[in-house]
């Protein structure tokens, strides 16, 4: 069963940046569609309590649900289409190619797309980091939120950031065993206090967030490490995670010898910060941009969110990790510009529509700013791997194996990928192709930001051929060829 | 042995796919000092895009005239020296090329269909290539994930699947291991003939004077045989190629149609490969070559149609390849006619004769000489075509 459908506006993604977006596209009339992949709307941050959870006292769930909940409600309210469970697996010039799991698929002619596609947890590869207990802090995070489950008794986190301060102190507030957090960037210096201080003002809230945070742990006594990374992950007996052994690290978090400390753990939480998905811009041809504080490869935007492709815009922290609050903004500026480009809105109104938006969002960059040049991803983050440490768990590709097949001066990863099948498994990528190129350009002695991505194919994600394949005319015979 | 970055050479080959790797690696084996130029990675084009369908049966034809059969008979002995050397060639270069050689069924789903397979089996046979027709009993007895539905198949023992990703980079490093320098990025601008015979080739950044040439530039082959007066018509059809992720072993068969476009094969990692040559998208602005909306919908539904546990699997990635093809088709192997020592090679739908023309057309340089014919695919045929 296939579905053929139109809107003005289709909107991929229902975290923050899309359920905002939904909302001011309802207010001036576009007729739109919002598409995400799971159960609940709310993306990653405002991830909902799955079926079977029932909110009786929403009030005692704290500010940050209450802040999801209000977008979802917007947006629902809107008169938005949303689409639940339902994957955008390509995009081809402005048709979106849609499958909705166990029911059908079928295709939106959009007469603008806006991408939100989010972030995911930034891999990091280092001896150990596919061992079971070894996972990520957004993904522990999600166990947490909405399932009230606590992934370990001996946790260490380790990573560089707001949310990896926000994150262990709200374990430790409900009652998880926190042994430590392992901060790569250094003390702050009163230099960087100052900078994010003076980019605070009215970004109070995020900033008094912080200084709570950081407060409580301190009193509770948890082990605050700055200026150290981990660089392994040890298997007790059962061949679980056992220990986790971090070093002091310089500016460039390259690992000092003789700096090493170990903590005996059963959970490590990995937080280095966040890649953008760029799969589906990628895909519509838009030209990328690279960043390593933004996440690396991120689409190049106009002033008002327009990506370098006609009708494609791009929104929050899938054109560059910058947070909820920034990307409710762009979702909101994203769809008052899809407006006017469609002729809902005149331009004026328009004008008119998105400068307290943008006011917001000045503000609001002045403090993500300041705090990306406090947490800045050094290059050593790049270098923790063995030459035995897997790169790519879905294929099991070892470093050593990537960099033995790098031949005749290759500098491009897709020539690497080809021959030993690192990043063509289930994750498509997401997870080592950042790693891989700097392996080949470390052996090309170019820089990473001069590496080619493997290259943009759909489906984006797996799609089953059960509910995609349909009879097709087919153009002509075959060939005499084959 | 060729210098590396040196600015002579004795036999400079352009072009890192298939045929330039396999050329390049029995040029250099037999101690000729050999430099490869690629304008872009080794494999990325027609060699590493197809879906690696090894097919020793011949084509459904329209009809079997006699110019037909002639064209057919000129490619069987080279056909046959192909499927021997695919059964070696893994230990030959000392790798893992995913070859499986587990036969290959060509399906019927109609009575015409059936019955055009019968025709096509008895001229293969006349051939002497041992293919025999396989009834709806003898599929559902020994197929059982085969459609129930299918009429009857083709079926040819030597036919089988390799991994198009390995195997020009196998030649590839085989060729630097015996001494061959090899140039990515490297795109020849120019070709001028010297007085002495030889060959100055420039490149954007530098250039290198070579005694012979052997172009198996593919896309880029009739551009290039234009510099010395000899163009030669390659069209690009793009097309596209699914896979699935991986499933226990179900299907070691090479499955085609005879009346779809579908092959499909299941490789050593068990994934499924499904491709049959349905229609890719071309951007010639940018190069990039794309899969299209409608065939994918097609090329998965022809492909659940005959083997329905693929309404199992889901298709991880897809891309877009081409297949460059001459005018009339045929394979093109040789020296030009009035440019001595510039040979041209190409080979339309190539994968399943690459490694034994590589062979072929490295004895044809060193010697002049090659121990099985291949006159019916001199190049004169084809410059005759441009026009």
């Amino acid at each position: 069963m296939s579905f053929e459908r139109s809107a003005d506006l289709v909107i991929v993604g229902g975290g923050p940046a899309g359920l905002a977006a939904a909302a001011e596209a309802g207010a001036v009339g576009l007729e739109t569609v919002l598409i995400d992949e799971r159960a609940s709307l709310g993306g990653q941050i405002y991830k909902q309590f799955p079926a079977g959870f029932r909110v009786k006292r929403p009030d005692r769930l704290g500010r940050h649900y209450s802040d999801g909940r209000k977008l979802i409600d917007a947006a629902e309210a809107s008169g938005t289409e949303i689409m639940l469970e339902s994957v955008a697996w390509g995009i081809w010039d402005r048709t979106v190619a849609v499958y909705r799991e166990g029911r059908d698929a079928g295709t939106i002619e959009a007469g603008q797309i806006l991408l939100a596609p989010g972030a995911y947890d930034r891999p990091v590869v280092f001896p150990g980091w596919t061992l079971p207990g070894v996972i990520s802090a957004g993904g522990a995070q999600a166990l947490v939120k909405t399932q009230k489950v606590i992934p370990g008794e001996r946790i260490l986190m380790v990573g560089s950031g707001p949310l990896v301060l926000a994150f262990s102190a709200q374990l430790h507030q409900l009652g998880a065993n926190v042994v430590g957090v392992v901060e790569a960037a250094p003390f702050p210096r009163f230099s960087s206090a100052a900078r994010i201080g003076a980019a605070a003002s009215g970004n109070v809230r995020q900033l008094t967030e912080g200084v709570g945070y950081l407060r409580y742990l301190r009193s509770a006594k948890v082990p605050y490490v700055y200026s150290h990374v981990i660089v392994r992950a040890e298997p007790g007996a059962n061949g679980e995670v056992a220990r986790a052994v971090v070093a002091r690290v310089g500016t460039e978090w390259r690992p000092i010898g003789g700096t090493e400390r170990s903590f005996d753990v059963d959970t490590i939480c990995v937080g280095y910060g966040f890649f953008p998905s760029v799969e589906l811009s990628r895909l519509c041809g838009c030209a990328h941009t690279y960043d390593e504080n933004l996440g690396g490869y991120v689409p190049v935007r106009d002033a008002d969110l327009r990506s370098s492709v006609p009708g494609i815009l791009v929104a929050g922290d899938g054109a560059g990790v910058a947070g909820s609050a920034v990307a409710v903004q762009e979702g909101r500026l994203a769809a008052i510009t899809a407006a006017r480009d469609s002729g809902a809105l005149s331009r004026e109104q328009a004008a008119t529509r998105a400068r307290p938006v943008r006011a917001k969002l000045r503000r609001l960059q002045r403090f993500r700013a300041a705090l990306n040049a406090t947490y800045a991803v050094g290059p050593g983050i790049y270098d923790l791997y063995e030459p035995s440490t897997v790169v790519c768990r879905c294929e099991e590709v070892t470093a050593a194996e990537v960099l033995e097949n790098i031949v005749a001066g290759s500098a491009d990863p897709n020539s690497v990928k080809n021959v030993t099948r690192v990043g063509m498994g289930q994750c498509q990528g997401r997870n080592c192709a950042r790693q891989v190129a700097s392996l080949v350009a470390g052996k090309a002695g170019r820089r990473i930001d001069d590496m080619p991505s493997f290259s943009a194919r759909p489906p984006v994600k797996p799609i089953p051929v059960a509910l995609v394949a349909e009879e097709r005319p087919e153009e002509a015979r075959k060939a005499e060829v084959g | 042995m060729a210098t590396a970055g040196a600015d002579t050479t004795d036999v400079l080959v352009i072009g890192g796919g298939m045929l330039g790797c396999a050329t390049a690696y029995h040029l250099a084996r037999a101690g000729v000092a050999t430099t490869l130029v690629e304008r872009d990675e080794i494999n990325r084009e027609a060699s590493g895009t197809n879906a690696g369908s090894l097919h020793f049966q011949i084509m459904r034809q329209p009809d079997y005239s006699k110019e037909r059969l002639d064209r057919i008979r000129s490619t069987v002995e080279i056909h046959a020296e192909a499927a021997r050397l695919w059964s070696t060639i893994e230990g030959d270069l000392g790798c893992d090329l995913g070859v499986r050689l587990g036969g290959g069924l060509m399906i019927a789903e109609t009575p015409d269909e059936f019955a055009a397979l019968q025709e096509k089996c008895r001229v293969e046979r006349s051939m002497g290539l041992e293919s025999e027709i396989l009834t709806q009993a003898d599929l559902r007895a020994n197929y059982p994930h085969l459609s129930p539905d299918l009429l009857g198949a083709d079926f040819c023992g030597d036919e089988g699947y390799a991994n198009p990703l390995l195997v020009a980079p196998a030649f590839a490093r085989g060729a630097l291991a015996a001494g061959a320098d090899i140039r990515l990025q490297t795109e020849v601008r120019n070709i001028e003939v010297l007085t002495d015979g030889r060959f100055q080739v420039s490149f954007p950044d530098g250039g290198i004077r070579a005694k012979r040439i052997v172009n198996a530039a593919g896309t880029d082959l009739g551009r290039l045989s234009g510099l010395v007066g000899h163009p030669i018509k390659v069209i690009a059809h793009p097309l596209q190629v699914h896979v699935t992720e991986p499933w226990p072993m179900s299907l070691r068969q090479l499955v085609q149609h005879v009346g779809r476009r579908l092959t499909l094969k299941q490789t050593q990692y068990g994934t499924f490969i499904i491709g049959g040559g349905w229609p890719g998208r071309f951007d010639a602005a940018t190069g990039r070559k794309d899969v299209r909306y409608d065939s994918v919908l097609g090329n998965l539904w022809v492909a659940a149609k005959v083997f329905p546990f693929l309404n199992n699997a889901r298709v991880v990635r897809s891309w877009g390849g081409h297949i460059p093809i001459t005018a009339d088709r045929m394979p093109v192997m040789g020296e030009l006619p009035d440019v001595p020592n510039f040979f041209v090679m190409h080979l339309s739908a190539g994968f399943t004769l690459g490694p034994i023309a590589g062979m072929v057309m490295a004895d044809l340089v060193r010697t002049g000489q090659t121990s099985l014919s291949i006159d019916a695919f001199r190049p004169a045929r084809q410059t005759e075509l441009v026009t």
